[in-house]
């Protein structure tokens, strides 16, 4: 398999792909194709029957909505964002699955989505770059490929729905443990309606090489997308390590009218294990994005969070992790670009349970055209977690004189051994570098991509090599003459 | 303009409807404002006793006092904020306000001795153009609310410490606001021990070309909870925020300090920085910061904030050993200078402020409030 070289090596394999337009640009006006099951309606009893069913899930799957369904009518909407009471859950198709055969080979389904796969650069991702890759479209995973290094190293890399029908007890006694089912009612309207995702079991001191990746597509307007990724790292014996990097991407199709995403995705990092997930966020201009995203990190274990949230109308997103264990150590980098009229609330959370447990947050958002890029983050040290240390550091650039940027961080320390720090910054863009630029010939939107990079550019250093240059690439489009249409 | 008498009766049918608070401070948390203390003291009757207040003071505000009281209101406080505002009104008995021109001036409240809740509230207006120096001197033995809106005239300039001794075993409110109009400028100072819940909400509004220097400094202790708030929202073209708080947590106490800094959109060229700090000093104390920013406007001329929380450096404690001072002498004398220090913007107003400061903390060592002073295992 194919390592990836250097940024430029990838970037240069990915133009051809990508072009020079918006993803949703890209992926063009959403296309037609038959859907062999759609539902829509009251959020119910019938509704979860009807869907459990159609997917032959156990008993205690079926329950475990139930209970899910049941916390959903009784919770509250949030109230510590704005917003979000506005959301209409059940204008959405709740579930909808497409009129096509999943299997391992992408070139054996439709040509619709083989088109999709295409342009998302997906075939050549799944040859170079990955270890294995699956396409979640609509409510059902339709790719699932897993390569020989997984398989010899016996790491687990399946749908969620395979896992719940091949691997119960570890599903049952995983699923819904680090992120509860009762947290907050989107949570509870996730476990209810959940649908798709990816399920990695990584076996004791086993490091995996090459990345893997999960792609969710979603292909037509008012419908509702409930994946769900559960990623389980076994505890290590001393001396022993394991490694994963997970790296997820989501895109849309212009649509005419809204749809709504409400993913979730829970890591539970075993002792001594290292975990990287990355998301890539591009969304069209047409989704709700909701991602619920929660590590729970044990001894001496390391989650690391990149979330580089680009796309979509509104976007509302805190990964978390829990230090649970002593020496647990967690890392939280986003980029969030609000370009246009949308809304970027994306932040982190970080939950300090265990002594000398360490936290790092690194935000950096851009807002332009209109656009409102908030970060909303909560450090917590609970009373125990002694000599922990954490750091937050927020920088937002402003583009424009129309555009917003928030910063709104809570840090709550219980522990008086503890040490927390906060520092954050707002600039705005200088007159004089764009002037500078287009003397020298560089087009505004060229310029601007040129700033956004140069003012990301210490967080990009940060990240793993296959993750910089597709987010330098995909800025790049957000800024290009055709970045943010649709 | 509204009458008192109308605020009251709006307060009186509003509380009960209201929420003390729409949205929640955080999602673990909820408010840092125990609310439920508040909450057993709304309704209850008994009687009020006002004493007048120890010390010299050119203003006495309230029964015992030299003030008349108005009948109409004209500040910044909405009585359908909340049900603490509207609660406020609704047992607000008399209103002061006081023209102030320049020069300097002591205000004490008259202190309320009672287990009912006590609303007092007091409005200086600073004339235009207008130099003056303002000591605000409240205590109480009573739960309650206290609102003070400073309003600053055109060009006013003004130099403000706010001194505020709530009664520990009560749950105690303050409400208040500073309005800085065009070409106005402040330098400010906000004091406060704890209380059984203490909240200080504190808003600042800044005008046209207005500037303002301010620091707050709150001190909890045993059990007791302080929640203060500095919000600043700029709403004037290049005006300029300087806003900071210290927060000590001694013993069990819990210390929440936090602000929101908002510039609007019509605010251009404005700067803002907003500085928090907590010191965790007791073995079971908390402190909650949270240093918020809300920038509307690309335009901005500059806007950042920080925040930390953390013991005592164990390094200058280590140096301060070295020089044969025992660790309660350390610990004491860098709380004491780090508390002093925050009083630097001050001139006129600020040996009463240090002296109210050093009663305080002399009061926590003498009383050995605090049996855990400096970081643990020294």
């Amino acid at each position: 398999m194919k390592r990836l070289g250097s940024p430029i090596e990838l970037e240069k394999e990915l133009k051809e792909v990508m072009g020079e337009k918006g993803v949703d640009e890209l992926l063009g006006k959403a296309k037609e194709y038959k859907k062999e099951i759609e539902i829509r309606g009251k959020i119910g009893r019938d509704l979860i029957e009807e869907i459990s069913k159609l997917k032959k899930e156990p008993k205690w799957m079926l329950n475990l909505r139930l209970r899910a369904l049941e916390l959903f009518e009784k919770l509250p909407m949030p109230n510590w964002v704005e917003g979000i009471e506005s959301i209409d859950v059940e204008e959405f198709y709740q579930y909808v699955r497409p009129e096509a055969q999943p299997g391992e080979e992408w070139n054996q389904l439709p040509d619709w989505f083989k088109e999709y796969y295409t342009k998302l650069g997906l075939p050549e991702a799944e040859a170079y770059a990955l270890s294995g890759i699956t396409t979640v479209f609509d409510s059902e995973n339709l790719v699932t490929k897993v390569k020989e290094e997984l398989k010899s190293k016996k790491v687990i890399f399946t749908s969620m729905d395979e896992a719940v029908q091949r691997y119960p007890e570890i599903v049952k006694q995983y699923f819904s443990r680090v992120f509860p089912i009762g947290d907050y009612k989107l949570a509870a309207l996730h476990y209810a309606l959940w649908s798709g995702g990816a399920f990695v079991y990584i076996p004791r001191n086993t490091s995996v090489i090459n990345p893997v990746e999960a792609y969710f597509i979603i292909g037509s307007e008012l419908e509702g997308q409930f994946e769900h990724t559960l990623i389980v790292a076994e505890d290590n014996a001393k001396g022993e390590t394991s490694y994963l990097h997970f790296i997820e991407g989501c895109a849309a199709p212009v649509l005419k009218r809204f749809s709504f995403h409400n993913g979730m995705v829970e890591i539970y990092a075993g002792r001594n294990s290292q975990i990287y997930f990355t998301t890539l966020q591009n969304w069209g201009k047409s989704i709700i994005n909701f991602n619920n995203k929660r590590a729970i990190a044990n001894e001496n274990a390391h989650v690391e969070w990149v979330e580089g949230s680009i796309g979509s109308k509104v976007t509302y997103t805190y990964p978390a992790t829990i230090l649970k264990g002593r020496g647990s150590t967690t890392r939280n980098i986003s980029v969030g670009i609000s370009n246009g009229p949308y809304i970027k609330d994306v932040g982190a959370k970080a939950i300090h349970v265990a002594p000398d447990t360490k936290s790092i947050i690194i935000s950096k958002s851009i807002s332009s055209g209109g656009g409102l890029a908030t970060y909303r983050g909560l450090v917590k040290i609970l009373k125990g977690a002694k000599g922990s240390f954490s750091h937050v550091s927020c920088d937002s650039l402003i583009l424009d004189e129309k555009s917003r940027a928030y910063t709104l961080p809570r840090n709550e320390v219980d522990e008086p051994t503890a040490t927390v720090s906060h520092e954050a910054s707002v600039d705005k863009l200088s007159e004089d570098q764009l002037f500078y630029m287009s003397s020298r010939g560089i087009k505004e939107g060229e310029a601007k991509a040129l700033i956004v990079n140069g003012f990301i550019r210490e967080v990009l250093k940060k990240l793993p090599l296959e993750t910089v240059s597709i987010l330098t690439k995909v800025i790049n489009l957000e800024f290009s003459e055709l970045g943010g249409v649709g | 303009m509204s009458s008192l008498d109308a605020l009251k009766e709006e307060g009186a049918s509003l509380y009960r409807k209201l929420k003390w608070q729409e949205i929640s401070d955080s999602p673990m948390v909820k408010s840092y404002t125990d609310w439920s203390m508040y909450e057993k003291y709304l309704g209850l009757g008994g009687d009020v006793r006002y004493e007048k207040p120890e010390g010299n003071y050119d203003f006495l505000v309230g029964d015992c006092g030299n003030v008349e009281p108005s009948y109409d209101y004209n500040g910044y406080i909405k009585v359908n904020e909340g049900k603490l505002a509207a609660y406020h009104f609704y047992e607000l008995e008399r209103l002061y306000k006081l023209k102030v021109s320049s020069g300097r001036h002591k205000i004490a409240f008259c202190v309320p001795k009672s287990k009912k809740w006590v609303s007092n509230h007091l409005i200086l207006e600073l004339e235009k153009g207008s130099k003056a120096s303002i000591v605000v001197h409240e205590q109480r033995r009573s739960p309650g609310s206290t609102a003070i809106e400073v309003l600053l005239d055109e060009g006013a300039d003004l130099e403000l410490s706010i001194i505020l001794e709530p009664d520990e075993s009560f749950p105690s409110a303050y409400i208040i606001r500073k309005v800085i109009y065009n070409e106005g400028s402040a330098n400010s100072f906000t004091f406060s021990t704890s209380s059984y819940m203490n909240r200080i909400e504190e808003r600042n509004l800044l005008f046209k070309g207005s500037r303002l220097r301010h620091r707050s400094l709150v001190y909890s202790y045993r059990n007791l909870k302080v929640d203060n708030i500095m919000d600043t929202i700029q709403i004037g073209e290049g005006s300029e925020a300087y806003v900071a708080g210290l927060g000590m947590a001694f013993d069990s106490s819990l210390s929440s300090i936090r602000g929101t800094a908002v510039i609007s959109e019509e605010a251009r060229k404005s700067v803002s920085d907003l500085g928090i700090e907590a010191l965790l000093i007791g073995d079971g104390a908390r402190a909650y910061t949270m240093p918020m920013m809300k920038i509307d406007t690309g335009d901005v001329t500059a806007a950042n904030h920080r925040a930390s929380q953390q013991r005592l450096s164990r390094n200058l404690l280590f140096y301060l050993g070295s020089r044969g001072l025992t660790e309660e002498e350390s610990t004491s004398l860098v709380l004491y200078e780090k508390s002093i220090s925050i009083l630097n913007h001050l001139s006129e107003t600020k040996s009463f402020s240090e002296d109210k400061v050093k009663g305080v903390l002399k009061k926590i060592y003498l009383e050995g409030i605090s049996r855990n002073y400096g970081p643990g295992g020294i």
